[in-house]
């Protein structure tokens, strides 16, 4: 299984340990997505510690500044992820989480779909499925 | 090629890799590998050698197994290439201590700041530049300053990775298009660190603030050129800025000699194929060192204990008058080897830091241990940071070898630290002994002192300031299957020298009035210690000049070991206002030596004021011409009973210069007659001597029935020694406050030495008002670290966590309590397959 996970702020410790604890099994691949408005990791990565306290192999990969929605589909078809994991940001007035524009542009895309699931700290798009 | 052909196409390499870096960072990645940040490969690295046990994941090593001959190969030609820019850049230097003694070192790093190759020299940076290197990554230099092709970075702090500030490092990263592959750093010995006193380790400072400039990680320059800002800020601050300006020049030299070499390697092989070779030797190291303690050593538990003086009641210039008291180290220390070879070492119990230039900081301790192994435990292993990863250490919070706390002073941290290393010979050499590797075992190795310094206005009529080297030779500990050699090396550095007295004189307005063997400073033993040597030194065309002492005093540090002696202490021999001109003048005798202190043969050769006594540290105070300075260097401790000494080994021992005659009765029990008053073997002795066989066999087996007589059950001796402790009553001040504090520090340590002499729970040593105020004084200062983001490997820095990174077992705790190892490589079963 191929998880990736998309990180929007260096401050997502609980949607990654969330992901990493309840979504990902031990010995799974992932692959940490860095999206141009983050310009570091390692804090993370220091704090949560993927291998050490969830058993993960992973990777870190940039996504370049100028990136739309097809290079992140791109990406995840060159892997065959199996799902697209990302922190919710945002929140309405009642705490309900909300669908941010990269989050509905996934969602929206014609070559990817899946099973969505919103967690406390995190949203998944699994099963996932790819077009041609 | 000329050399400015060659700078300038370097330059215009900076510039076109710094275009492909810029671009890169518009692209929002990283200088690391495929577009991460230093700091995001740094934390996926340490993350994923402590979860898989190896290094950075490495379970197999694909280079080495498929071409095992091409691997040595690779990593021989990284290894030459810094010795070659080691031996060639050190003539850029105009300092003996670097020309001379070589006192500088290079090493390549990988881009997380972990070391894949060293060169010879003081290669107690084999991890202290690392450290540095990863402070600049967890600060996130990469976004400011900004790391980029061409950048020159200095260091010298030791909060952040050094042994003391006299070491100042630079460190240049090695770019290929765009991406960091490698550090390369290089570090020397300066002269003069623009102290409160003159010469690299002044002794009179209170705290950090005396110990002269700290530069804290600092970029100091791009495009391989030095910033016009920093080329006017450090001349100015030291008494030497010319050699100074040269020792740069050296690290620099060597720093683009080995960048040079790594970007042809990457031409010939490709870049592939280097960051491989410098993962998998970093790997490779860490099983080199796994593999050679499993096979020499025997798992178990290995305590012992080391303590050294530093007095400083009555010194004269001491910046603080808090600062005038007595102190002595204690480093109490347990080395733990499991059955998969893993090497923790423990201080717990170790006595508070103090107003003193020799507290230690995390980077200092564990880099000079790794020096002292690299001659002991990995001598034909890859050397580099793979031993970091193998080893852990537990170093107390607010104790002696881990400040955290940026008042302090550190510019002679190698007094306490030396000294602390002590038992870790005799750990190591226990281990052997059981294991049969008789051959490695070392009783110890030389207190390196003394360290003669000082400066004021020099033979030229300018500012300057000295310090000898020649403390880079001392007397090695005896072997099991050896003596110790005489006039060696110095623990720090194995390929250290005395170097020409010429050479010094240059340099110092010191002229030799004489250099000798010194008798009777190794220690004795089946085994003898190596001696140490002397130099008498007067001093001539100076005004204003300072001269001070440094080294172990009333206590040596160096234990010997299977019952043999440990090394002589030390003592100060000065004259001043000295008639040494007029004996000049008249030709008459002056000394030259003093290698018998008891004979009076110094304080009947001149007429002055002759400052004699048996300490090793005195602060700066002022010499004239024609002064004189006895500069006494170290012998080595010995091993084994000195009555099993060949009797014929001690006649040539004092032929030699290594033992006066008297002393040979004295300490081995052996008989001999002078036959010759003419023969002149050495400067010491006057005369040929023989043995008296017979003689000498009656006198061991009366000294064996003496001893059996004299001998003490252990519960006497016991006894009497819980009495004196609970009385208090014959214990110095000094004594009773060492291990009050290593009993506020350590509750484990309290409740261990309490059981141990059955004292009441309530236990403490009754202190004078003194005593109490100086403990309390700095007890209270608590702590002011330096580290704000520790990373994993520097958890034993701040004790994070609940449970010690490295257990200690002073009291019921105990090793075998722990689920598991928990620290560095855990898994037994796993490090035993592939180690």
């Amino acid at each position: 299984m191929t998880t990736i996970i998309i990180i929007k702020s260096v401050e997502h410790h609980a949607s990654v340990r969330e992901i990493l604890g309840s979504v990902v099994d031990d010995g799974e691949r992932v692959y940490f997505l860095r999206l141009p408005t983050v310009r570091c990791l390692g804090p993370l990565i220091q704090e949560v510690n993927p291998m050490i306290n969830y058993g993960v192999d992973y990777t870190i990969t940039p996504l370049p500044e100028g990136y739309d929605v097809s290079t992140l589909v791109e990406f995840a078809t060159e892997f065959d992820a199996n799902r697209i994991c990302i922190g919710i940001s945002d929140r309405t007035l009642t705490g309900k989480a909300r669908i941010d524009d990269l989050t509905q542009s996934i969602l929206l895309h014609d070559d990817i779909s899946g099973d969505f699931v919103v967690g406390e700290h995190a949203i998944i798009l699994e099963e996932l499925e790819y077009g041609d | 090629m000329s050399p400015s052909d060659r700078a300038d196409d370097r330059r215009t390499e900076a510039r076109r890799e710094k275009e492909a870096v810029r671009e890169k960072r518009r692209r929002g990645e990283g200088i690391g590998w495929n577009g991460r940040t230093l700091r995001e490969q740094l934390a996926e690295l340490e993350d994923k050698t402590e979860a898989t046990d190896h290094y950075c994941g490495l379970s197999e090593l694909e280079l080495k197994n498929e071409d095992p001959i091409r691997y040595e190969q690779l990593y021989a030609r990284l290894r030459g290439d810094l010795v070659t820019a080691r031996e060639t850049s050190k003539e850029v230097s105009a300092t003996p201590i670097v020309e001379q003694e070589g006192e500088l070192c290079y090493g390549l790093f990988t881009p997380e700041g972990d070391s894949i190759a060293v060169s010879t020299g003081i290669i107690v940076h084999v991890h202290t530049m690392s450290e540095a290197i990863k402070f600049m990554i967890n600060h996130d230099y990469e976004e400011s300053p900004g790391i980029e092709p061409g950048d020159i970075f200095v260091n010298n702090d030791p909060h952040v990775g050094d042994v003391h500030p006299c070491d100042l490092m630079t460190i240049i990263p090695i770019f290929h298009e765009g991406e960091l592959i490698a550090w390369v750093g290089g570090v020397n010995h300066v002269i003069d660190t623009g102290a409160i006193g003159p010469g690299s380790m002044n002794v009179s400072q209170a705290s950090r603030f005396g110990d002269g400039a700290y530069y804290t990680a600092r970029k100091i320059g791009e495009n391989f050129d030095l910033y016009n800002s920093w080329k006017k800020e450090y001349p100015a601050k030291t008494r030497t800025p010319d050699f100074l300006k040269l020792d740069e020049r050296t690290r620099m030299t060597g720093c683009l000699m080995i960048r040079h070499s790594v970007k042809e390697m990457i031409a010939e092989h490709g870049v592939e194929t280097f960051k491989q070779l410098s993962r998998e030797a970093v790997e490779d190291g860490r099983r080199g060192f796994r593999s050679r303690i499993k096979k020499t050593m025997l798992p178990g538990t290995y305590r012992g204990a080391s303590f050294v003086d530093a007095l400083y009641e009555g010194q004269e210039n001491v910046t603080r008058e808090y600062a005038q008291e007595n102190h002595i180290m204690h480093a109490p220390s347990e080395l733990h080897i499991r059955e998969d070879g893993t090497f923790q070492v423990s201080f717990e119990g170790a006595n508070k830091w103090g107003w003193h230039p020799f507290n230690c900081t995390p980077a200092a301790i564990q880099g000079g241990i790794w020096v002292m192994l690299t001659q002991t435990v990995i001598p034909n292993e890859l050397v580099n940071d793979g031993a970091y990863y193998a080893c852990d250490f537990h170093l107390p919070v607010g104790s002696w070898a881990n400040t955290q706390n940026t008042e302090t002073a550190h510019a002679y941290a190698w007094h306490f630290l030396v000294s602390a290393w002590a038992p870790l010979w005799q750990h190591l050499s226990r281990g052997y002994f059981a294991r049969g590797f008789w051959e490695e075992i070392n009783a110890g190795n030389a207190n390196t002192s003394n360290w003669l310094q000082g400066g004021g206005i020099d033979q030229f009529d300018k500012l300057h300031a000295v310090n000898s080297f020649e403390s880079a030779c001392e007397g090695v500990g005896a072997r099991y299957v050896e003596d110790g050699e005489p006039h060696a090396s110095a623990v720090w550095n194995p390929e250290g020298d005395m170097g020409d007295a010429e050479a010094w004189e240059t340099v110092e307005p010191l002229p030799f009035l004489g250099r000798a063997v010194k008798p009777n400073t190794g220690g004795v033993g089946r085994r003898a210690g190596g001696a140490g040597f002397e130099s008498m030194r007067t001093v001539k065309d100076v005004s204003r000049w300072l001269l001070y002492e440094m080294g172990n005093g009333y206590m040596t540090s160096d234990g010997g070991l299977f019952g043999g002696y440990p090394a002589a202490s030390g003592y100060i021999l000065n004259a001043r206002n000295t008639d040494l001109e007029e004996r000049f003048e008249n030709r008459d005798d002056y000394p030259q030596h003093d290698l018998d202190p008891e004979s009076g043969d110094f304080e009947s050769k001149i007429d002055g004021d002759v400052t004699r006594r048996p300490e090793g540290i005195s602060t700066p105070k002022e010499f004239d011409d024609y002064d004189m300075y006895l500069n006494y260097l170290r012998g080595g401790s010995g091993l084994g009973d000195p009555l099993e000494r060949d009797p014929e080994d001690v006649l040539a021992d004092i032929h030699d210069g290594y033992v006066l005659p008297r002393h040979a009765e004295d300490a081995y029990g052996v008989i001999v007659e002078k036959v010759d008053d003419e023969a002149r073997h050495n400067s010491a002795v006057q005369g040929e001597w023989e043995l008296d066989a017979d003689a000498t066999e009656q006198l061991r087996e009366e000294r064996m029935r003496e001893r059996a007589e004299t001998a003490q059950p252990v519960s006497e001796w016991y006894a009497e020694e819980r009495e004196r402790i609970r009385n208090g009553d014959d214990l110095i001040d000094d004594v009773k406050k060492t291990y009050e504090s290593s009993m506020r520090m350590s509750t484990q340590f309290a409740t261990f030495f309490r059981d141990f002499w059955e004292l009441p729970d309530e236990f403490g040593f009754d202190l004078s008002k003194k005593a109490q105020k100086s403990l309390d004084n700095r007890f209270d200062s608590g702590l002011r670290p330096m580290w704000d983001s520790p990373t994993r490997g520097h958890k034993t820095w701040l004790d994070v966590g609940d449970e010690p990174y490295v257990p200690y077992t002073w009291t019921d705790r105990s090793i075998r309590d722990l689920s598991g190892p928990e620290s560095t490589f855990g898994d037994r079963e796993q490090a035993a397959d592939d180690d």
